[in-house]
């Protein structure tokens, strides 16, 4: 466990819990309020009584008084599914260190996160499609096997992130919380990947992990750029006005990736490698409300 | 260029493999990005590009290659053809005969032309030494062993050709060995229009060839001998490329007869014209048509004896005698003890001992012709009217008032007689040639008539074209002239009528220009022709290995210089070069390193 993250953060990890904004469906009873109607004690609404309705529920002071047999809803307090995207293609082993070693300490940390809280926690790591997952469950007893699916991840092929969406939602039956996380650094697949979780009722937050390089990249002379992914390369002179001509490209990038997830209401959170990790989680996605 | 082994040129192919080698060395540094995309399509850096283009060119490949192209080049054995050959000694033998006066088309004349070929060749063959020789029947040697190669070329451009002929191939191996000998020269090169087809193998003959001629090729004068005067032989020679007609003139100097001849191209004509009446000893023929080499156009000869008759006078004088005598020749009285062309015994008894040519003017010879009582005579009558004495004569007009008898020898000729004596008569011994004329010339009109000149004449006449003494051959320039019997030589005149230095041998004289000179000795004037030879008047028929015909055409040699050692030589000291560059870098980055 102390291999990705040591005690004193898990520690601190454990006096939180993640926050949604919708009520997403868990079977299993939990700290979070389902969509169904439940047995809790918070009262929700009444309803026209039906066949078959169970008339414990029925509020016999309201037929006292109209004659008409409405039944009371509660509200339904259930686990939230908490589904790890991790994207473990080539290209997450750029950076230093490398952005699957990053990535996979922060799903280990949100992993452990939900786990604490009762919350149901599946891994799923992808890359040109959905790799060998681990399907969400709870218990402190998930967590080892969370921690070594993690920590021996492998950063390999190219990136589908659609086709691993969709092989996601055919594993998984509930909606729940998404965390995707990656570069997010591929062309194509990225707005039909989230639409079709979106689609489902999923609740989709991006943890975008960059290495450094990637935002502000230096060099000279010429250089072949290779795809890690593909093994396409260009050859270019690299100088001042090349690297100029990528930050913009870059940046029109990320434009267009936050334009389109604050469109769909998805928090996009941009995290470079060289960001603490802690600082991440007790700072910028607490902030932004995902966990407290 | 050449090659000799140029299959080896296919070892150059080897220089790809080197460039892909080099082309596939990671030159390149890697940059692995998450997302090509981004990468893609993006404007190429021009101070970044250069660096590339700086990397593509690398130096060091390029001197690589270079290596391996000038060792390909080595094993190929290239050769360069080259009209350039340094040389250690060069010999350049020019012709300086007289046909090498000859203009060419350019206006130049052959002479010209090959001073222009012979620097040709200096700059085509420096040479450490050159040696010039001027070749003709009288080589010159005009430098020796000469380093410097302006003085060569001044030299060169100071010489002017001969008046000789051609010399023969060993005059020339002669003059070559009084420079060293064949042997001692690297290239001995001949720039001739003669033949010389059997030089030796050590010589490389170039012809110079060019111009057009018609040329008098032989000229000789003989008594005629059937009537008065003389004969020309006359050959005329047609060089040119055409058929010409052309007018021959002879002269003696007051007289002269000329002939028109038709020459077909390419040959020659035998002529003989007769020139009757002429009493002239220095003859000279023209030819009256314009070509290229006019020397050959004239030519003299003379009767090879002294001009005046000498003329040995026993008895008294007489002045119309004298009178006659000197209008018919210009003569010398010398001493009777001496040999003459004419001996004159006037009134006086000979002795018999004298031999040659002897008028007898009312005079007798011991024991031979005696003279008797004077008689008056009456007309005087031609014996034989035609003949050689009375030519131009009317016997009818001869007076003599009184004769002697007398007593000639039984087989002597009576030409006039009166009375039945003789007054003319003629006879020949064995030493002698002896005219008779019988009266005192004061009892006879000769004195006062024309005849007595006309007589003298005749009888000189046959004096000058007696052989013996005279030489029909010419001399050619450069020929040794034969002064030996002539007397003590007093002066020399040369044909432009200058008084020339002796000649420092009493035995030879070398004329070195055409012409007539005139050699005074105390025994007289000698006239002497020179010409040029005839063989200078024949063009050289053009060699297959020669230019044809133009001035300054001649072939340039070519010469093939082994490339191998030098191409092997650079390739060595780019390697060295390369091996140097590629260490000096290698340190450089061990001590950035450090």
């Amino acid at each position: 466990m102390g291999y990705l993250l040591d005690e004193v953060f898990l520690q601190r990890l454990s006096r939180l819990q993640f926050m949604t904004k919708g009520r997403l469906g868990g079977r299993l009873s939990g700290i979070h309020v389902s969509p169904r109607a439940g047995m809790s004690v918070e009262f929700a609404d009444y309803r026209e009584y039906h066949p078959g309705d169970d008339i414990r529920y029925v509020d016999w002071n309201i037929y006292g008084r109209l004659e008409r047999l409405l039944v009371k809803s509660f509200i339904h307090e259930s686990d939230l599914p908490i589904y790890i995207l991790v994207d473990v293609s080539a290209s997450m082993r750029l950076g230093s260190p490398p952005k699957i070693h990053y990535a996979a300490r922060l799903a280990l940390a949100l992993a452990h996160l939900g786990l604490r809280s009762m919350d149901r926690v599946g891994v799923f790591p992808f890359a040109h499609r959905l790799l060998a997952s681990i399907p969400a469950q709870h218990g402190t007893s998930h967590i080892r096997r969370v921690h070594e699916t993690l920590s021996s991840l492998k950063a390999q092929d190219e990136t589908a992130f659609e086709q691993s969406v969709m092989e996601f939602l055919s594993l998984t039956r509930e909606t729940g919380l998404v965390l995707v996380i990656s570069d997010l650094l591929f062309p194509t697949g990225i707005e039909e990947g989230m639409a079709r979780l979106l689609y489902r009722g999923d609740e989709v937050a991006v943890l975008q992990i960059l290495a450094p390089e990637e935002m502000e990249p230096s060099g000279s002379g010429t250089a072949q750029v290779v795809d890690i992914e593909t093994g396409r390369f260009v050859a270019l002179n690299l100088g001042p006005t090349t690297l100029a001509s990528y930050k913009e490209r870059f940046k029109a990038h990320q434009a267009r990736l936050q334009s389109f997830l604050e469109e769909q209401r998805i928090p996009l959170f941009t995290i470079p490698t060289a960001k603490p990790l802690e600082e991440v989680v007790f700072g910028t996605l607490r902030e932004a409300g995902i966990i407290r | 260029m050449m090659f000799a082994a140029p299959a080896a040129l296919y070892f150059a192919l080897s220089t790809l493999v080197l460039m892909v080698l080099a082309l596939l060395r990671p030159r390149l540094e890697r940059k692995n990005v998450a997302a090509l995309f981004l990468w893609e399509d993006l404007k190429h850096d021009a101070r970044a590009r250069k660096i590339h283009f700086r990397q593509l060119l690398d130096p060091l490949l390029l001197l690589q290659v270079l290596s391996v192209f000038l060792l390909v080049g080595t094993l190929a054995f290239p050769l360069l053809s080259s009209t350039r050959q340094r040389l250690s000694a060069l010999a350049i033998v020019i012709d300086g005969s007289a046909s090498m006066r000859t203009i060419t088309e350019d206006g130049r004349t052959r002479y010209a032309v090959a001073v222009e070929e012979a620097k040709a060749i200096l700059n085509e063959n420096p040479a450490l030494t050159t040696s010039v020789i001027q070749f003709s029947s009288s080589p010159t040697i005009l430098a020796e062993e000469v380093r410097s190669r302006p003085l060569v070329v001044r030299t060169l451009d100071a010489s002017d050709p001969t008046w000789n002929g051609a010399g023969s191939i060993d005059s020339l191996v002669n003059a070559l060995s009084a420079v060293g000998g064949l042997r001692a020269f690297d290239r001995i090169v001949f720039l001739t229009d003669g033949e010389g087809n059997d030089l030796p193998s050590e010589m490389e003959r170039i012809d110079i060839t060019g111009g057009e001629n018609l040329a008098i090729t032989a000229f000789s004068i003989r008594e005629n001998p059937s009537s008065d005067g003389a004969i020309a032989f006359v050959e005329v020679l047609n060089d040119a490329e055409s058929d010409r007609e052309v007018t021959v003139r002879i002269s003696d100097g007051s007289a002269q007869t000329s002939v028109a001849v038709y020459l077909v191209s390419k040959s020659s004509e035998h002529i003989i014209i007769p020139f009757p009446n002429s009493r002239g000893t220095v003859f000279s023929v023209t030819l009256d048509v314009e070509d290229d080499l006019a020397t050959d156009n004239e030519r003299y000869f003379a009767l090879d004896r002294p001009l005046d008759l000498r003329v040995r006078w026993i008895g008294p004088p007489n002045r119309y005698l004298s009178a006659a005598l000197g209008a018919v020749t210009p003569f010398t009285l010398i001493p009777a003890a001496e040999e003459a062309d004419l001996t004159i015994v006037h009134q006086a008894m000979l002795p018999a001992s004298y031999s040659g040519t002897i008028l007898l003017v009312h005079a007798g010879i011991q024991g031979v012709v005696t003279l008797g009582d004077e008689r008056d005579r009456g007309t005087v009558t031609a014996v034989l009217s035609s003949h050689r004495l009375l030519v131009g004569l009317e016997p009818a007009d001869i007076r003599v008032f009184s004769s002697p008898q007398a007593n000639l020898p039984e087989d002597a000729t009576v030409i006039l007689q009166a009375d039945g004596e003789p007054i003319l008569a003629t006879w020949q011994t064995a030493t002698q040639d002896v005219t008779f004329l019988a009266p005192r010339l004061e009892l006879t009109n000769l004195p006062l008539a024309v005849d007595l000149p006309l007589l003298i004449r005749n009888v000189a006449s046959a004096i000058v074209r007696l052989p013996g003494t005279l030489a029909y051959g010419w001399t050619h320039t450069g020929d040794p002239v034969p002064l030996l019997g002539r007397g003590a030589i007093e002066s020399l005149v040369g044909p432009d009528g200058r008084e020339m230095p002796l000649p420092s041998s009493d035995l030879y004289f070398f004329p070195d220009e055409p012409g007539v000179y005139r050699l005074t000795t105390d025994r007289g004037v000698f006239p002497l022709a020179v010409n040029i030879p005839p063989s200078e008047s024949t063009s050289a028929s053009p060699r297959e290995t020669s230019a044809n015909g133009f001035a300054g055409a001649a072939q340039r040699r070519q010469y093939w210089i082994d490339l191998w050692p030098t191409l092997a030589g650079l390739a060595a000291v780019l390697l060295i070069v390369e091996l140097f560059l590629r260490k000096r870098g290698s340190l450089r980055l061990r001590r950035g390193e450090a």
